[in-house]
């Protein structure tokens, strides 16, 4: 091998950021390196090439054992535009909201396969993911560099998966920011991080979710190896920005409601899920009873004036109760499936599928070894853009909880 | 060596019918006249003149020519014939706005008694039509020009490599070289020749100025002049003024203009810079450093935040290094050997090649790479090899080493700086300005061919194709078993160099502004002000163009190299003599690394 010579006697030292680092700025000097990524003022950075390194020179003072690394990254209303000039001529377009999947590795590892997609009323907001993970000690090197990578994840993928997600898709997508903070014990393991598109939110007594919004999940190996992944179906609006109104509010939810049925029951299935029809009926007559102020969208993008509306996603029932039959007349019958794929070989996984007090479990029958791609699936073709959604409710220990307000 | 496309920037701009508007360029050519009528000897009809060449459409490379050859005017009097034009073929693969006009008033301005439009003559001329007489500076031509003296092999080389340029392929088929195209840059080269042995030989002129040396239209002209005797100034289209000159009574023999310029560099190098390295080292650390942020030297090649180099210290190289062999899918134990692939139809044997042509030297490589798995392959083309290949060259080779996973291809525009020199332990090249880069940080390169540099002693450059494979056997064993390539000396040679290439050769002077100003609006106001405002004594155009042809020396150096030591020291800001706290401290602002 080669010893190159980098430095000449003009080259200044680099004072190392000491723990904790919190990188909120490519000006700051210890962002030593930033290799196809565009540094920012207020943020990091914005990738400008499919793989994109940053690199943080960081004193690890004695003692500490190990490291965590908190990577914010997010997608904007300025990143198709930075993507669309920035990609080969020839790559095919896609829509700005085209979920982006993103291999996040560090000292040359992998660390995880995080997801963001963006939706039509994030506009004039940015969408985050937050990706965790730890490093040893030994792995940080006191003359080197903490390198986090960024690389653009497209190809060997599930041909439904394919077909959906942006080329290139770490173009145009913003650090935002990279924390560094000591942890106490040498022993690090994998975070397991889940990634649906966007942040987990936090909902009351629920804890917190995630919105699953392409219709699939990216799940990492963790702590345990096979982790159990916990998914609630939810009513969704189209996905664009809507006047609110509110006679017009409450039609669009009857009319949610009837395409729901139609989603999770097809006309054939009818007969062998009958009690899960006389389930639904309940259910819908119990959205139509219910009063407007609960089916409002969750959150309404912009205080004062009212004039646009993030995409609402409604219970699809109340508590337990009917759902909770019905969804599983759907998992016995085989009307709904669960399938899971190995991110970066399209390899099938195994998984397990039960349903729980109205919630569907999916738990991979043998341990994980890599990031695996997960979609929930009727058997009666590819899951409907809407109006079914689903939430992923099994944010593991370690996982950034933040609240919608945060997560501005 | 290379032809930079024209691209519309600033205040020029495409007007209709294809005339290149540029704001304030009449007031400019109303000043430049005065100017240069001012500062050049006064000269009669009886005076020699200087040719110039004005075939590019970027008017930095006219400016360029004519200062030099105004400057020449300060020592000669001499008058100013001035040749241009262009045909499809150039309008073709390269200009976007050539525009012959401008061109004309240009030249004008710089006090040229005559522009001759070269290539309407030989269109004149193998259109059939009977030629009619010629009279340029007051010379008659007569209608029948006798037949140049090219010797058949040189015209047969340079038709060959224009040829390949103007088709944009690495090599011609026999088909290729049966065909209309072939025949016609024939056909219109051998009138060229005869066209410019009459012009050099008719007007025995003091010397050539020109901005290319290659293809037809420019490197015939060379051809003759080099064949008869007349000195050739080479300007170069980078930098501030940077020209190289070669001298008929200096020759060494080499087969080609830059042959015979490497020859020289290397002499010069050896005599003048390597000795004053002491004095120096400040100075070259310095352009190492500045040259981070810009590593694609010729400018132009590319620039923008993937062509940094960031990494500093061994330890920022293996991190680096286990990310970007891991994109690669490369064994992280092994060595990685990076080729560079060149703009695969530039100025073809213009200068000692050791393989038959560019594309051959890549595909043996490439040959080579297949059967050698202990070290991993990085392969990158050239950055504009748009403009240099239409046949699909790189991807071709590529294609046909699909299998070796220890072989990656990429184009130069997916690949960073920052990743490639953390892989590169060793770099291959024919004549590539990396193998000045990476020699200067460390990292060793073998050329299959000569550069300006290639005789510095900072690369190993091949003797012949069996010493190519030795020197590359010989590499990759050493690579293997930890033995250096690069010694102390030569990385210092190589900053060296650098720092030559960048600043002792390279000339500021307001009078042509730095090529990063661009062809704007700017550009000439700088221009205007220069010529209206500056008194002309010492201009360092002036002396530095002085210094070069009284002494006969092969290129425009910025001040005397060979002057006493203090008062080289004073011009480069060497912080004096040892103990000097001043030496302690290389630069007020930073700290030394050790």
């Amino acid at each position: 091998m080669t010893d190159p010579r980098f430095l000449t006697m003009f080259d200044a030292p680099v004072p190392p950021a000491g723990l904790p680092v919190a990188l909120t700025s490519g000006t700051d000097a210890a962002l030593q390196l930033a290799d196809g990524l565009f540094r920012g003022d207020g943020l990091v950075g914005r990738v400008t090439h499919p793989d994109a390194l940053a690199g943080v020179r960081v004193a690890v003072p004695a003692g500490v054992r190990s490291v965590r690394v908190v990577v914010t990254l997010a997608v904007d209303d300025a990143s198709p535009r930075w993507w669309d000039e920035r990609v080969p001529e020839e790559v095919p377009r896609r829509r700005p909201t085209a979920p982006r999947l993103i291999h996040v590795l560090s000292q040359g590892e992998s660390r995880a396969v995080t997801m963001l997609r963006r939706s039509a009323a994030d506009r004039g907001r940015p969408t985050c993911t937050v990706v965790t993970f730890d490093l040893a000690g030994t792995e940080l090197d006191p003359d080197g560099l903490l390198v986090v990578e960024l690389r653009s994840v497209s190809d060997r993928l599930p041909p439904w998966a394919a077909a959906q997600v942006l080329p290139y898709s770490a173009v145009g997508v913003r650090v935002d920011r990279i924390d560094v903070v000591a942890r106490p014990s040498a022993a690090v393991s994998a975070t397991g991080h889940l990634a649906g598109g966007s942040l987990p939110v936090v909902r009351g007594r629920r804890g917190a979710e995630i919105d699953l919004r392409p219709g699939f999940f990216v799940a990492n190996p963790g702590p345990a190896a096979t982790p159990v992944w916990t998914l609630r179906p939810v009513l969704r609006s189209p996905e664009r920005p809507m006047r609110y109104r509110r006679h017009t509010w409450r039609r669009t939810a009857h009319r949610k409601a009837a395409r729901v049925a139609k989603e999770l029951l097809p006309d054939t299935a009818i007969p062998t899920v009958r009690r899960g029809i006389d389930l639904y009926r309940t259910a819908r007559t119990e959205l139509r009873n219910r009063p407007v102020r609960e089916l409002m969208p969750a959150a309404v993008a912009h205080t004062g004036t009212v004039t646009a509306i993030r995409p609402a996603a409604v219970p699809a029932t109340r508590g337990a109760g009917p759902l909770a039959g019905l969804l599983g007349s759907l998992v016995t019958a085989g009307w709904l499936q669960a399938e899971a794929f190995e991110i970066g070989t399209a390899a099938a996984v195994e998984v397990d599928v039960s349903v729980d007090r109205g919630r569907v479990r999916i738990r991979p029958v043998r341990p994980m070894t890599g990031p695996v791609l997960v979609r929930v699936r009727s058997a009666s073709g590819p899951p409907a853009r809407y109006p079914v959604g689903w939430r992923l409710s099994s944010v593991p220990e370690g996982s950034p909880e933040r609240s919608e307000e945060s997560a501005r | 060596m290379s032809v930079r496309t024209g691209r519309r920037v600033g205040g020029v701009r495409r007007g209709t019918g294809d005339r290149v508007m540029i704001s304030g360029f009449d007031g400019f050519c109303a000043d430049a006249s005065v100017f240069w009528r001012a500062n050049t000897l006064a000269s009669s009809e009886s005076d020699p003149v200087i040719l110039v060449e004005a075939m590019s459409q970027d008017l930095r490379v006219t400016v360029r020519n004519l200062t030099v050859a105004n400057a020449l005017r300060r020592i000669v009097p001499a008058r100013l014939v001035v040749f241009t034009g262009s045909d499809e073929d150039w309008n073709d693969i390269l200009w976007t706005y050539f525009d012959k006009d401008v061109l004309t008033r240009l030249a004008r301005a710089y006090g040229a008694v005559d522009v001759v439009d070269i290539h309407e003559l030989v269109d004149q001329r193998v259109s059939g039509a009977p030629p009619e007489e010629l009279v340029v500076a007051g010379a008659r031509f007569p209608a029948e020009l006798p037949r140049s003296g090219i010797k058949p092999e040189v015209l047969d080389q340079i038709v060959r490599a224009t040829t390949c340029r103007v088709l944009r392929v690495p090599r011609l088929t026999p088909e290729q070289q049966a065909g209309p195209k072939y025949r016609r840059i024939r056909h219109r080269s051998e009138q060229f020749s005869h066209l410019y042995d009459a012009l050099v030989s008719g007007l025995r002129p003091v010397a050539l100025v020109s901005s290319h040396v290659d293809y037809d239209h420019w490197g015939l002209a060379v051809e003759s002049a080099q064949r008869l005797d007349v000195p050739v100034i080479h300007v170069q289209s980078t930098g501030g003024l940077k020209a190289y000159a070669l001298f008929p009574d200096r020759r060494r023999g080499a087969e080609t203009f830059r042959a015979e310029l490497t020859v020289q560099v290397a002499e010069y190098f050896e005599k003048h810079v390597w000795p004053k390295r002491d004095l120096l080292r400040r100075s070259a650390e310095q352009v190492t450093w500045r040259s981070k942020g810009n590593l694609g030297r010729p400018s132009w090649w590319r620039g923008g935040n993937g062509a940094v180099l960031e990494l500093r210290t061994a330890a920022d190289r293996r991190v680096v290094r286990r990310h970007a062999m891991a994109r690669f899918g490369f064994d992280p134990d092994r060595p990685v050997v990076v080729v560079y692939n060149h703009a695969v139809s530039d100025a073809l044997n213009t200068n000692v090649e050791t393989f038959p042509d560019l594309g051959a030297w890549f595909e043996q490589t490439a040959e080579f790479a297949a059967g050698r798995t202990d070290v991993s392959w990085l392969m990158i083309d050239h950055p504009q090899q748009s403009l240099y290949d239409t046949s699909g060259f790189f991807d071709r080779v590529a294609r046909r080493h699909a299998a070796y996973r220890h072989l990656a291809f990429r184009p130069s525009s997916q690949v960073s700086k920052n990743v490639v020199w953390s892989l590169a332990d060793l770099a291959l090249t024919v004549r590539g300005s990396v193998s000045n880069e990476l020699p200067a940080y460390g990292i060793p390169a073998i050329q299959a061919g000569w550069s300006e540099w290639s005789g510095c002693g900072f690369t190993r450059v091949a003797r012949d194709v069996a010493d190519y494979w030795w020197l590359l056997e010989d590499a990759i064993g050493a690579l293997a078993c930890g033995r250096p390539l690069l010694t102390g000396e030569e990385l210092e040679r190589a900053r060296l160099w650098a720092w030559f290439y960048r600043s002792g050769a390279d000339v500021n002077s307001s009078l042509v502004q730095h090529w990063e100003m661009g062809q704007s609006a700017a550009l000439f106001r700088a221009l205007r002000v220069a010529m209206r405002n500056i008194e002309p004594d010492a201009d360092p155009a002036f002396t530095a163009v002085r210094r070069m042809w009284t002494r006969r020396e092969p290129f425009l150096t910025r001040f005397d190299l060979s002057q006493p030591d203090e008062l080289l020291a004073d011009l480069v800001g060497c912080p004096g003599a040892a103990g000097d706290p001043a030496t302690e401290r290389p630069c007020l602002s930073m700290d030394p690394v050790p």
